[in-house]
């Protein structure tokens, strides 16, 4: 499904990715874990499309397609979905709105037609109530006075719309308590199956204990530095980054 | 006291011949060039007719509430303005009663230093005057309307009372005709009086070669409220200058609004309120973008005089600009002279949020629609202020129209 090789990419000059390398295929969890500055976000943000983020060598495909290549909104159309680590405020621009517009555009690519107004409002209710999210939110403007773990949930109830083929969840779990936590990773879990893959980026094991991974990666200094089962975050919680890094150098 | 309207016309000849068209040395009009008005070539009389397309539109807003129209400068007859009879409001020429138009007059403020103003005297047709009774609670918006064009210049001046206690909204639509010049110079005075209140929703859709300079001189009395939104859209050159006394403690004001000036269009907002009496409040948020080749001019001044104890004061102004050739001139200026008031004031000016425009598009939408969300909910912020939801729809709608035509074209 992706296929990351020898990826390098800087941010205001400044050398960040140094080559990695990285495959996940369709249906498969992969999680990346790493200490702070070891470029786990910017690798987000290249997959994403993010202007700042240039990538300078290697490549990066999905499905076959060279990703580095497209616009950041043809990306998503392809299917794949950025739920960050801080979502954006939108001040003026309800949720409601937003959704609507976000779920239209991808069907409209898709050469469907846009969404029956009744029908949108009664499937963002039944998701919003999955998530525990009160439906007065819709009529918020986004993210604008949301709490961290209310933010997350709206990242999670736009990819349960979008439903993409590739979700990379950005510390998604930064800021949750255990209850919002749980509500997170069931959301992610729904959406589990052999056309669903996500790359969980995460400094902590305690997230990788509700969405268990297939893989793990870890990172540091722009690399992959060593791969593994899900014991591998086991092994980190217990010994630490410098021990388990220090290993496989 | 007869012969108010024949006095205000005399001094104003005399003051506009005093005073002239303001130069770019003037302090107030530093931004905004007017030499295209003064040297214009408009018609002294247009068309008094409405056209079957304003008749039209008359008959579509009759079934929102009483509607006034002024075509060309000129109160159209009983045929035309559909002012059903409803207890409590009247609209007539001012002459019919000179009384009450003095005393409008008496309580909102001078222009003293405007020229506009003052030329408007020199040359206005009759004067129109509504009155809304004291005590009277009108539920319907009364809806003013001014169709404008002919290549005139067109000096269109109304006397608004709200009586002591009574509540009202007035809507104030400005449209006119598109291609050619013509110049639009109306002024509006509005006494709100003691505990009455008044919500003043103006919309300026003026044709796109048109000039377009207004005044909106308001009087708010003892415990009055005068809440205001103003959405500009229209014509080559507009200023829409509004000038808000207090006239007794407790009074509160706001004066808002949103612009989109367009590719070699030049909007300016200048505004002016004075505290004079102690614990009155005001609120001031405009929000605006300039396009490519577009010009905003925002100059906000707030004056608090010593007695004018607990004043709170506050003015917002952002503007957001869209390309390199885009220009926006923006001047708050507060003079405090009290020393236990509450004021502060806000001026930001800039491209649109990179980090928001990068969060819409991750999510497949693309860049002109993701641009076209932010800067609706950009000028939707403002539109909070409208306290009328129908209105708050259509002013909506009208920025959005606008906007996309903008981005179309960028």
């Amino acid at each position: 499904m992706l296929e990351i090789k020898d990826l390098h990419a800087e941010v205001a000059d400044q050398p960040i990715l140094k080559g990695v390398d990285l495959a996940i295929p369709r249906g498969e969890v992969h999680a990346i874990m790493g200490p702070n500055g070891s470029g786990k976000s910017t690798l987000s943000y290249v997959l994403a499309g993010r202007d700042g983020y240039e990538p300078t060598e290697g490549s990066v495909t999905f499905g076959g397609e060279d990703l580095l290549e497209l616009e950041p909104e043809e990306r998503a159309r392809l299917g794949i979905f950025l739920a960050f680590q801080y979502p954006v405020e939108i001040p003026g621009v309800t949720t409601n709105t937003f959704l609507r517009t976000m779920v239209n555009a991808n069907r409209v690519a898709q050469g469907q037609d846009e969404v029956d107004p009744l029908s949108f409002v009664k499937q963002v209710r039944a998701v919003t109530k999955s998530l525990g999210i009160d439906a007065e939110m819709l009529k918020r403007p986004v993210n604008v006075g949301f709490s961290g773990g209310e933010k997350k949930r709206n990242e999670v109830l736009q990819m349960s719309l979008l439903q993409p083929r590739l979700a990379i969840l950005d510390e998604t779990d930064s800021g949750l308590d255990i209850d919002a936590l749980k509500i997170v990773a069931d959301g992610v879990n729904s959406q589990r199956g052999p056309d669903f893959s996500a790359l969980v980026i995460t400094h902590y094991q305690r997230l990788l204990s509700y969405i268990v991974p297939d893989r793990v990666h870890i990172m540091a200094e722009g690399r992959i530095v060593r791969s593994g089962g899900p014991e591998l975050a086991e092994a980190l919680e217990a010994k630490g980054y410098a021990d388990v890094i220090a290993e496989a150098a | 006291m007869a012969g108010t309207i024949a006095t205000l016309r005399a001094e104003g000849a005399e003051r506009f011949e005093a005073l002239g068209y303001p130069g770019k040395r003037a302090e107030m009009w530093k931004y905004t060039d007017v030499r295209a008005i003064a040297e214009g070539d408009f018609a002294a009389r247009a068309e008094t007719g409405l056209t079957a397309a304003e008749a039209a539109r008359v008959e579509e807003l009759a079934g929102i509430g009483p509607v006034i129209v002024l075509k060309n400068g000129i109160l159209q007859g009983k045929a035309d303005n559909k002012v059903e009879d409803i207890s409590g409001l009247s609209v007539r020429p001012a002459g019919e009663n000179e009384v009450l138009a003095a005393s409008v007059l008496e309580h909102t403020p001078d222009a003293a230093a405007q020229p506009f103003a003052h030329l408007n005297a020199a040359r206005m047709g009759e004067p129109v005057l509504i009155d809304i009774a004291p005590n009277a609670v009108i539920e319907k918006p009364v809806h003013l309307v001014f169709f404008n064009g002919g290549g005139a210049a067109i000096h269109a001046r109304v006397f608004v009372r709200v009586g002591t206690n009574a509540e009202a909204t007035l809507l104030e639509s400005h449209y006119g005709e598109a291609g050619g010049a013509y110049f639009a110079n109306p002024v509006v005075h509005l006494s709100v009086e003691s505990g009455a209140r008044l919500h003043h929703y103006r919309k300026q859709a003026e044709g796109e070669g048109a000039y377009h300079i207004a005044h909106a001189l308001v009087g708010i009395g003892r415990d009055a409220t005068y809440e205001s939104f103003a959405l500009s859209l229209g014509a080559e050159l507009a200023r829409h200058e509004i000038d808000a006394v207090f006239h007794g403690s407790g009074g509160s004001c706001t004066i808002s609004g949103a612009y989109l000036s367009r590719t070699g269009q030049h909007l300016d907002t200048t505004t002016r309120i004075e505290h004079v009496h102690p614990d009155c409040r005001s609120r001031e948020v405009y929000h605006g973008v300039a396009a490519e080749k577009g010009r905003g001019v925002f100059q906000g001044s707030i004056y608090v005089h010593p007695e004018a104890q607990r004043t709170d004061g506050h003015q917002l102004n952002r503007a957001v600009l869209l390309g390199p050739g885009a220009e926006i001139d923006a001047k708050p200026q507060l003079e405090i002279y009290a020393d236990d008031v509450k004021c502060s004031h806000g001026c930001t000016a800039g491209q649109l949020d990179e980090q928001a425009l990068f969060y819409l598009r991750s999510r497949g939408i693309s860049e002109q629609e993701a641009k076209a969300l932010l800067l609706n909910g950009f000028l939707a912020e403002a539109m909070e202020e409208i306290a009328d939801e129908r209105v708050r729809e259509d002013y909506l709608g009208l920025a959005r129209a606008a906007m996309t035509e903008v981005l179309a074209d960028a």
